[in-house]
C-alpha cells in the first residue's frame, strides 16, 4: 500500500538511467538518447513536471485540407482513392509524431482506447479528424468537459448510435457505455432504469455517416419530459446528465478513472490506497487530468523497482520504442506499408479500429506464441532499417555515446546497449550470450589484443546483431 | 627468403592497422541485416489467425519436406583464416622450407600421409582416421580474385558467390529452401540446420528467413537441452515485474517449437567416448548426441576460433590443430559406436589461407587458398589435387588455387546429399565441376514422390511492376497458385487449372492485381501438397 508521496532521489535510490527510461516509456513511447541525457542532468521532479507541461502546451495538430470534407465534397472530386489517401496521410503524420515525440501520442492512445470508436463503423474522414483532435485537445485537459464533448462527437454519435436516439425511439447504447465504460464502471452506481432515463435525456443529437454532415441538435427529436436519474427527477437534458454524473456519482467516477490510469501507467493490479488518494486529488482539482497525471509520474510508488518492466508493451509501444531509443528518426523509418502501421495492425492493434467498444485489453493479451514470434520478425525489419546504409553511422554513434570511453570493450558496450534498449540489466547468462552476439563473426584475437573497437566498419552490423538478440528477449517485450 | 615477398600488398597484417582497416572496408554486406539468433527460424505463420505450427503434426501438413537421405553434413569452420601450408605439409618442397625458416614444420615433427604429404604431430589423433580410410584432403582450394578481408571472404564462402557478387542468402540456406519449400507455412518440429556459435549465420540464410537454429554457446545449449526450455522460470520471484517476465518467458518457451525434438534427441543420444575439454570438442559432443539421438537435422555447423595467426604462429597454430584433431577424432569414435560414422560427412573450411611467407612477427598474414579436410567412414583415403606451387605465384606472392570451393559444395550437394544437378546448379551456380569420387554417391531423388515442386519468384528486370512466379511440377495435375496477406488470408487467386509436367512461369502486373507495397506470401498447391514462400513488394 502506498500513497502519493513524491519520489526523492537518494544514494540508495538514485535518479538513474533505468528510472529515466521507465518514466519516458510509461508516459510516452520511449526516450530518445538526447531526452534521456537531458533527464539525467535534471532534477527529477522538475524534469517530470516540465515534460508533462510541455505536452499540455503543444499546439493541436494542424487541420488538413480535408478536415471538413463531406461525402458530397469527395464525390465532387471524383477520385475513389482520395478518401483513403487522406487517411494514409493522417496515419503517416501520427506515426511520424510517435517517432519524433511520442509523448502526447501515448496519451492519445490511452484515451482512444478509453473512448473507443471504430473508423470501420463511422467511415468518414471528417468525423475521424474531429475525433482525433478531440482526443488530443483533452488528453491532459478537464475530464468532465472531455466526456461532455465526446458524447456529441460525430464519430461517437455514429459508433454508439447516439444519432439514432430520439424521443419515442430511445437508443440506450451510448447511455449505457457512458456510465459503464467512460465514467463510472460496470454496475458501479447506476441501475438499468438509470440507463433508460439517461438515454432519454441524451436524445436529439443528429449526424449522418452517409453524408458526413455536421452535428446538430434537433429539439424536435429531444424527449422533452421529466426523467429520474440517480433518484433525481427533472426535465434533464444533455448537460444536466453530465452534471448529475459528476456530482451524484463523483466518487465512482474518480475512482474508476484513476484505477484505469493506474492499471495503464503503473501496473495492472492497482494499489487501492494509491488509487484512493489519486481519486481524491481528481475531485479536488475539479476533474483536471494534469495534476492527476503528474501525481502518478512523480510518485515514489511509480518508481518502485518492482514496477519497472512489469507491463507488456503494446505492438506500437514495442516498435516505436525501438525506433525512438535508437535516436534515428530518418523519414525512411516511416513506411506506410511497413512495420509500424501494418505490423501493429497485424498484431491486433489497428489504430482507430480497436477490437470492440471496451478497447484493447492490453498487457498479457498482447502476447501469445503467434504474436510474440511475429514481433521478433517485425523488430528485425526495423533493425534492418536502423542498420541500412543511411542510418548505420547513427547507430554506431549511439553505441559510442552510450559506452564512452570503453570503445573496445565488448562486455561494457553490450551492457550499455542492453541498459539502453531493455531498460535494465540482464541476468548473467543472458548477458554472456548477448556479448557473443555483439562479437558476431569477428575473430576473437581482435578482442583479445584490443585491436577491435567501435570505429571498425563492421561495428554497426555487430550492434544490429546484438539488437536482433535483444529484441527477442522476453525482457524487451516489457515496459 | 621471406623478405622478397614483403610489402607486396598492404593490408593483410594486423600490425599495419590502417591498411588492415582498408581490408575491412571491402566489406559491404547486409544492407538488410541477416538474422542470427536462437529464433531465426521462429517466425510463426498463421492461417486465418490460427498459428500453423499448432497443426504441424496433422497429415495435411506433414509431407512438406523432401528430405529423404539419412545423411548428415557437419561443417567445421576454422575462424580467422587457416594456414594451409602448415596444416598439410608438402614434405619435400624445398621452397616451403626456404620461405618459412622459422615456421615450417620439420620432417621430424610430422607424420606421413603418403610419400609426399605430412601433417604435424599435433594432428596425430587424425592418423587412425586416415589409415582407416575415413579422411580425405583437397589441396589448394580457393576462388578467383580472392578477397583478403575476413568478413567479405567469409561471406563469399558462405554464399558461394563470385568475389564481386553480393548474395544475401547462404548455400545451405538455399539448399534447405529447396528441400523445404513450405518452411514458412508448415514449420518443421526439428531444426533443418543447427549451428553453435552466433557468427557466419549467412551460410544458413535462406531466401526469406534464416533456416538454422543458432545457439550461442555450448553452455546455452546444455541449459536448453536439459531443461527443455530457453528461459529460466525458476529464479523469478512474485514481484509485479517478475510475474510479467515469467508470463512472457513461458510464452517464449512454448513458442520455441524445436525444444521437444531437441530435448528428446539429446536425452536419447549418448556420448560413448570421452571428449577433450575444449570448446570445439564440446560442440561436437552435442552434435554427436543429437545425431545419435536421431534428431534428423541435416546440417550442423560448429566452429573453432583463433586461426588469424598474425604473430607468433608457432605458439598458437599447433595448439589449434591439436584441438581440431582431438575433437574430430572423438566425434567419429563416438559416431562409430552406433555405426553412424558412414552417415556423417565432416568438412573443414576457412575464409582463406595465409601468406606463404612469414611476416616480421613470426606469423603469417591473410592469404588465399588452403586445403579442405573431409571426414567420414567410406570416404576412402585420398588426396585430391596438388600442393600449391610456391614459386609461380600470383602478383601478390600468393599461390594460384587449384580447386574452386564451389566445386566442392556442388559435389557435396549432388553426391552426398543426393541433389539433382539442376538443383545444385541453382544453389551453387552453373558451370561447376563436381569432383569425381570425392564422397560416396547417393542417387538423386528427382522423380521420386518426395521431390515434387520448385517454387520461386523474381521481379522482372525490364519492368519493376512485373512479378514472375516460377514453378515446376514433376507430376501433371491440378495446380492452385494464390497470394495471401501476412495474416494468411487468400487475397488473390492466380491459377486454378490443370498443368503439365515441367517448368512454368506466370507473369502478373502488381498494379493490376493491386498488390501494394507490403508483405505477402504466395502458395502453390499441387499433388496434395502445399509450397509457400514470402513475397515482399517494394
Amino acid at each position: 500500500m502506498a500513497g502519493l508521496q513524491p519520489f526523492q532521489p537518494s544514494a540508495s535510490n538514485p535518479w538513474n538511467k533505468q528510472k529515466v527510461i521507465h518514466f519516458l516509456r510509461r508516459l510516452g513511447l520511449g526516450g530518445s538518447p538526447t531526452q534521456i541525457k537531458q533527464a539525467l542532468e535534471s532534477e527529477p521532479l522538475y524534469f517530470i513536471d516540465s515534460t508533462i507541461n510541455n505536452i499540455k502546451s503543444r499546439p493541436l495538430p494542424a487541420s488538413p485540407v480535408w478536415a471538413n470534407y463531406t461525402t458530397a465534397d469527395y464525390d465532387a472530386l471524383n477520385n475513389d482513392d482520395l478518401k483513403f489517401d487522406h487517411r494514409d496521410e493522417l496515419y503517416d503524420s501520427i506515426f511520424t509524431d510517435m517517432i519524433n515525440d511520442g509523448l502526447r501520442t501515448k496519451l492519445f492512445l490511452f484515451w482512444h482506447n478509453h473512448f473507443v470508436t471504430e473508423l470501420n463503423v463511422y467511415d468518414c474522414n471528417k468525423y475521424l479528424w474531429s475525433y482525433y483532435t478531440l482526443l488530443n485537445k483533452y488528453c491532459l485537459g478537464n475530464f468532465k468537459q472531455f466526456v461532455t464533448d465526446m458524447g456529441k462527437n460525430p464519430a461517437m454519435l455514429v459508433y454508439l448510435n447516439g444519432n439514432l436516439n430520439e424521443v419515442g425511439k430511445p437508443n440506450e447504447n451510448y447511455a449505457r457505455e457512458l456510465m459503464e465504460l467512460f465514467t463510472m464502471g460496470e454496475n458501479n452506481g447506476y441501475t438499468q432504469a438509470d440507463v433508460v432515463e439517461v438515454a432519454r435525456a441524451l436524445t436529439g443529437w443528429r449526424c449522418s455517416q452517409y453524408s458526413c454532415n455536421d452535428v446538430s441538435f434537433n429539439s424536435g427529436k429531444f424527449d422533452n419530459k421529466n426523467k429520474t436519474i440517480f433518484g433525481k427527477t427533472g426535465n434533464w437534458g444533455y448537460n444536466e446528465v453530465h452534471n448529475l454524473i459528476f456530482t451524484e456519482r463523483k466518487n465512482q467516477v474518480a475512482y474508476f478513472i484513476c484505477n484505469k490510469l493506474y492499471t495503464n501507467f503503473v501496473y495492472h493490479t492497482p494499489d487501492t490506497e494509491f488509487v484512493t488518494e489519486l481519486a481524491n486529488l481528481f475531485i479536488q482539482s475539479n476533474w483536471e487530468l494534469l495534476p492527476v497525471l503528474k501525481a502518478i509520474f512523480k510518485s515514489d510508488h511509480f518508481f518502485e523497482n518492482e514496477f519497472i518492466g512489469s507491463i507488456v508493451k503494446s505492438p506500437i509501444e514495442c516498435f516505436i520504442d525501438l525506433a525512438r531509443m535508437s535516436g534515428i528518426s530518418q523519414p525512411n523509418l516511416i513506411d506506410r506499408y511497413g512495420t509500424f502501421r501494418y505490423g501493429s495492425s497485424n498484431l491486433g492493434m489497428e489504430l482507430f479500429n480497436p477490437i470492440n467498444v471496451a478497447g484493447w485489453p492490453g498487457h498479457f493479451d498482447w502476447i501469445n506464441e503467434n504474436t510474440l514470434t511475429q514481433r521478433w520478425d517485425y523488430c528485425k525489419t526495423i533493425i534492418g532499417t536502423l542498420s541500412n546504409e543511411k542510418n548505420r553511422e547513427s547507430l554506431r554513434q549511439l553505441a559510442i555515446d552510450l559506452s564512452s570511453p570503453n570503445f573496445n570493450n565488448p562486455d561494457l558496450i553490450t551492457k550499455a546497449l542492453t541498459l539502453h534498449f531493455i531498460g535494465r540489466e540482464l541476468d548473467t547468462e543472458l548477458h554472456e550470450s548477448a556479448v557473443l552476439y555483439l562479437k558476431g563473426d569477428i575473430p576473437q584475437n581482435y578482442f583479445d589484443d584490443g585491436t577491435w573497437n567501435l570505429s571498425w566498419n563492421e561495428a554497426p552490423f555487430q550492434i544490429a546483431n546484438l539488437l536482433v538478440y535483444l529484441v527477442k528477449l522476453p525482457e524487451f517485450q516489457l515496459s | 627468403m621471406s623478405h622478397k615477398y614483403h610489402n607486396k600488398r598492404k593490408g593483410r597484417t594486423i600490425e599495419n592497422t590502417e591498411a588492415h582497416a582498408i581490408d575491412h572496408k571491402t566489406w559491404n554486406r547486409r544492407d538488410f541485416l541477416q538474422s542470427t539468433g536462437l529464433f531465426a527460424a521462429g517466425l510463426a505463420a498463421t492461417v486465418n489467425g490460427v498459428p500453423l505450427y499448432a497443426m504441424g503434426t496433422s497429415e495435411h501438413f506433414s509431407p512438406l519436406s523432401a528430405f529423404e537421405t539419412d545423411r548428415t553434413l557437419v561443417l567445421i569452420q576454422l575462424r580467422g583464416g587457416n594456414d594451409g601450408l602448415n596444416t598439410v605439409i608438402d614434405r619435400f618442397n624445398s621452397e616451403y622450407y626456404n620461405i618459412r625458416p622459422t615456421l615450417a614444420i620439420a620432417e621430424s615433427n610430422l607424420w606421413a600421409l603418403d610419400q609426399k604429404t605430412g601433417m604435424s604431430n599435433q594432428t596425430i589423433d587424425l592418423k587412425p582416421l586416415w589409415e582407416e580410410d575415413k579422411m580425405k584432403i583437397i589441396h589448394n582450394v580457393g576462388y578467383p580474385h580472392p578477397n583478403y578481408s575476413h568478413f567479405r571472404s567469409s561471406d563469399i564462402w558462405a554464399t558461394a558467390s563470385d568475389t564481386d557478387e553480393y548474395k544475401k542468402d547462404g548455400w545451405i540456406g538455399r539448399f534447405i529452401d529447396y528441400e523445404m519449400p513450405a518452411f514458412g507455412e508448415a514449420q518443421p518440429t526439428i531444426p533443418p540446420a543447427l549451428q553453435i556459435g552466433v557468427q557466419t549465420d549467412l551460410v544458413f540464410q535462406g531466401q526469406n528467413t534464416n533456416l538454422a537454429l543458432a545457439i550461442s554457446s555450448p553452455n546455452e545449449f546444455y541449459k536448453l537441452a536439459v531443461s527443455g526450455q530457453l528461459y529460466d522460470l525458476t529464479s523469478l520471484n512474485q514481484t509485479p515485474a517478475d510475474r510479467s517476465l515469467a508470463y512472457v518467458r513461458q510464452v517464449a518457451n512454448s513458442a520455441f517449437r524445436y525444444s521437444q525434438s531437441i530435448s528428446n534427441a539429446y536425452n536419447k543420444g549418448r556420448n560413448e567416448v570421452n571428449y577433450p575439454d575444449t570448446n570445439l570438442a564440446q560442440q561436437l559432443a552435442i552434435v554427436a548426441k543429437l545425431i545419435k539421438g536421431r534428431l534428423g537435422t541435416k546440417v550442423f555447423m560448429v566452429y573453432i576460433d583463433g586461426f588469424d595467426t598474425h604473430a607468433n604462429q608457432n605458439n598458437n597454430h599447433p595448439i589449434l590443430l591439436q584441438r581440431l584433431s582431438s575433437a574430430i577424432s572423438a566425434f567419429y569414435s563416438d559416431l562409430a559406436k552406433l555405426g553412424m560414422d558412414d552417415k556423417v560427412l565432416g568438412m573443414t573450411f576457412s575464409e582463406f589461407g595465409r601468406t606463404i611467407y612469414e611476416n616480421g612477427s613470426a606469423g603469417t598474414d591473410h592469404g588465399t587458398s588452403a586445403p579442405i579436410m573431409l571426414f567420414g567412414k567410406g570416404l576412402s583415403k585420398g588426396i585430391i589435387g596438388n600442393p600449391p606451387d610456391l614459386i609461380n605465384t600470383d602478383q601478390y606472392g600468393d599461390p594460384h588455387f587449384e580447386t574452386d570451393f564451389r566445386d566442392v559444395y556442388a559435389t557435396v550437394l549432388q553426391s552426398w546429399l543426393g541433389m539433382p544437378s539442376e538443383v545444385s546448379d541453382f544453389i551453387i551456380g552453373k558451370d561447376r565441376t563436381p569432383i569425381e569420387g570425392l564422397v560416396p554417391v547417393q542417387n538423386p531423388t528427382v522423380g521420386s514422390e518426395a521431390f515434387e515442386a520448385l517454387l520461386g519468384h523474381k521481379i522482372s528486370a525490364e519492368d519493376k511492376d512485373v512479378l514472375q512466379i516460377h514453378y515446376s511440377i514433376l507430376q501433371e495435375g491440378p495446380v492452385i497458385l494464390e497470394i495471401l496477406d501476412k495474416s494468411g488470408q487468400v487475397i488473390r487467386s492466380l491459377i486454378n487449372e490443370f498443368k503439365t509436367y515441367g517448368s512454368h512461369m506466370l507473369e502478373i502486373h502488381l498494379k493490376k492485381y493491386q498488390l501494394h507495397p507490403g508483405h505477402y506470401q504466395y502458395r502453390l498447391k499441387t499433388g496434395g501438397k502445399i509450397y509457400q514462400r514470402d513475397l515482399v513488394v517494394r
